[in-house]
């Protein structure tokens, strides 16, 4: 059961060789090849990479989520204690038992014609027993915990009637709520304001923390990195040009990309330094 | 207190009170609609161009068409408020009472014609969702593309002829039951609906065996055009982040279902409310085939003997009938999705 310290695997992931194409009409679109990452239980990583790099493929890829359309290959893909490669394709996907997601806008991932409270609530009972009643009462709480003043107005508000900041908070509750194993947040803040977005990754690091939820974090602000994980991932064009510790990566990037990822990135972790580089011709 | 009941429940409110405003313009449109028919309806109905100027007029203000036109639209209106539609001068029949009898016999086929199509077109949708590559989905995405194009009247003669004809399945289609068979005493005015409460079995499989044929045309004809509406804001429901955050946060599968179908419907509802006004129009032709007695019929023997006074009350209803619909309509979706409601103002879509 989520949750339950004790019984965890060692590492919450294991993939190696992971490929993920899509078909196009003009055949077969190759988003990621060779991507292999083991995270172990209760670690922060963060996959960095500018768009098109494949970071969101291979996030929606071990949670499960992409399309029918889409081929997901690799001789090892391990969540938690879901075998990826045997997992049928749906039309509608299954959740991968244990695997939260938060994304990058709360006003498109929370579902629009429910409450909050509704929303917050059947994310509370999942597949589990709890009363309607009850659900409402840990509801309210966890609204406190993401640090919502007023949870009673806002259980019965819908998301477009709350402010972006309350609507990232909530979606982080309903995604946290059911403990999951694993955290996987595509760009959490990247549509947010500057201290916003601090303020919110805070929490998500804190909250995991408690929850010993391991979090792997899709980001394209490589400065975010130094404060909020372990580890980073360095990816460009579908590959993975640089992985290791995140002091170590930061201090001394092995790859070109990764050293003119970080003199360029206008980043919350540098927001002294006012002079910005332009990429050229990196590959 | 009160200013923050209205708050919360004016939406509904205002559209509730939308509809006398509505109802009232339709009327006048109506108005205007009959007298644009050409030649002068007093001779039609007369029969001949022989009238003394006295039984001219003795016509004209039976039908109302005395006086300036002002003073005809006052006089409309007023028989319209006090419901008092006129007699027919072709028969002699009260209109209203006409179409008191006639109204919810056709209703009733349409409603279960319509409930029928929403019923099938959920079943087929929901698992085309789940199921997109079987094929019974192919042959719903098939069935829905091919929206409108066979007419009611041609579906209507292939099923008599394959279905009574050929095969004998149906009964013969010369009314709503057989002939020689009593009415069931009249409770709530819709046919079969009397029949089933009056447990009069031998009418009832009588009705089954009349009915059914007519149903099946009409479902068959206006399935489609739900369908086609349905399935393409069913895959639009499915591809959201919504539908992707609701999986992701572990609720169990009914729950992922009724959300996606939640945020598809609106746009189904307002397709069977056209829906509802496609099946009054089919009973039109449906009821001729059939020779079910009914508002169709009705508006056929009227247009043939140009009796000004029933074509003018059928008018009236149907545009009475459709504009309630479209009310049901617009509260079915406002409480659906609440971003529907006045005054609501959503970010990107105010």
């Amino acid at each position: 059961m989520p949750g339950d310290v004790g019984l965890r695997a060692a590492n919450a992931v294991e993939v190696a060789d992971l490929r993920v194409r899509y078909r196009t009409p003009d055949g077969w679109f190759t988003a990621v090849s060779d991507f292999s990452l083991t995270v172990s239980s209760g670690q922060r990583v963060a996959i960095v990479g500018e768009s098109g790099s494949g970071k969101s493929s291979v996030c929606m890829a071990l949670a499960g989520l992409l399309p029918l359309g889409a081929a997901v290959e690799a001789t090892t893909a391990r969540i938690i204690e879901t075998d990826l490669t045997a997992r049928p394709t749906r039309a509608i996907p299954y959740q991968v038992p244990g695997v939260s997601v938060v994304f990058q806008n709360a006003m498109n991932a929370l579902d629009p014609v429910w409450t909050v409270g509704s929303q917050l609530g059947t994310a509370i009972r999942g597949r589990g027993a709890t009363s309607r009643a009850r659900a409402r009462v840990l509801a309210g709480e966890w609204l406190e915990r993401v640090g919502i003043r007023d949870p009673a107005r806002v259980l019965r508000a819908r998301p477009y009637e709350l402010s972006g900041g309350m609507r990232q908070r909530v979606m982080i509750a309903i995604a946290l709520c059911s403990q999951p194993e694993l955290l996987i947040a595509d760009e959490p803040t990247s549509a947010l304001d500057v201290t916003l977005s601090v303020d919110l990754l805070e929490l998500i690091t804190s909250l995991t923390a408690d929850l010993g939820t391991t979090l792997l974090m899709i980001t394209h602000d490589i400065g975010l990195c130094r404060a909020y994980s372990d580890r980073v991932v360095v990816m460009h064009r579908g590959r993975v040009v640089e992985q290791g510790d995140t002091e170590q990566v930061l201090a001394a990037p092995s790859a070109d990309y990764t050293a003119a990822l970080l003199a360029c990135a206008p980043s919350l972790g540098q927001l002294n330094d006012h002079r910005l580089t332009t990429m050229v011709g990196v590959s | 207190m009160i200013a923050r009941l209205w708050r919360s429940q004016r939406w509904w409110i205002q559209r509730v009170a939308l509809l006398p405003v509505h109802l009232f313009l339709f009327a006048i449109a109506v108005f205007f609609l009959v007298r644009l028919i050409p030649g002068d309806p007093v001779l039609i109905i007369a029969g001949s161009d022989d009238l003394t100027a006295d039984q001219y007029e003795r016509i004209e203000v039976l039908l109302g068409l005395s006086g300036s036109l002002w003073h005809q639209l006052m006089v409309f209106l007023g028989r319209v408020v006090t419901l008092d539609l006129g007699r027919s001068l072709i028969d002699g029949q009260d209109v209203q009472e006409q179409i008191a009898w006639r109204l919810p016999a056709t209703i009733e086929i349409a409603l279960i014609a319509m409930v029928i199509a929403i019923a099938v077109t959920l079943l087929l949708c929901i698992f085309a969702m789940l199921h997109p590559h079987n094929p019974v989905a192919r042959f719903a995405a098939f069935y829905a593309r091919s929206a409108g194009a066979i007419p009611d009247f041609v579906l209507g003669v292939a099923g008599i002829l394959v279905f009574y004809t050929v095969l004998g399945w149906a009964a013969a289609p010369t009314g709503r039951y057989d002939a020689g068979l009593r009415p069931a005493p009249r409770t709530t005015g819709f046919p079969f609906l009397d029949a089933l409460l009056s447990s009069d079995t031998v009418l009832l499989s009588s009705m089954l065996a009349h009915l059914w044929l007519p149903v099946l045309v009409l479902v068959v004809g206006s399935a489609p055009t739900i369908m086609k509406v349905l399935q393409r804001s069913i895959e639009h429901a499915v591809d959201d982040e919504a539908t992707l955050f609701r999986i992701a946060s572990g609720v169990p599968r009914h729950v992922v279902i009724v959300s996606v179908l939640r945020r598809a419907s609106p746009t189904m509802v307002t397709m069977c409310g056209q829906l509802f006004g496609f099946l009054l129009g089919g009973a039109v032709i449906i009821e001729q085939l059939f020779a079910i007695p009914g508002m169709g019929q009705y508006a056929v023997q009227a247009v043939g003997r140009a009796d000004f006074l029933a074509l003018q009350a059928f008018l009236l209803t149907v545009a009475a009938c459709v504009l309630v619909v479209f009310l049901i309509v617009d509260l079915v979706n406002m409480t659906l999705d609440p971003r529907r409601r006045p005054g609501v103002m959503v970010e990107g879509n105010a």
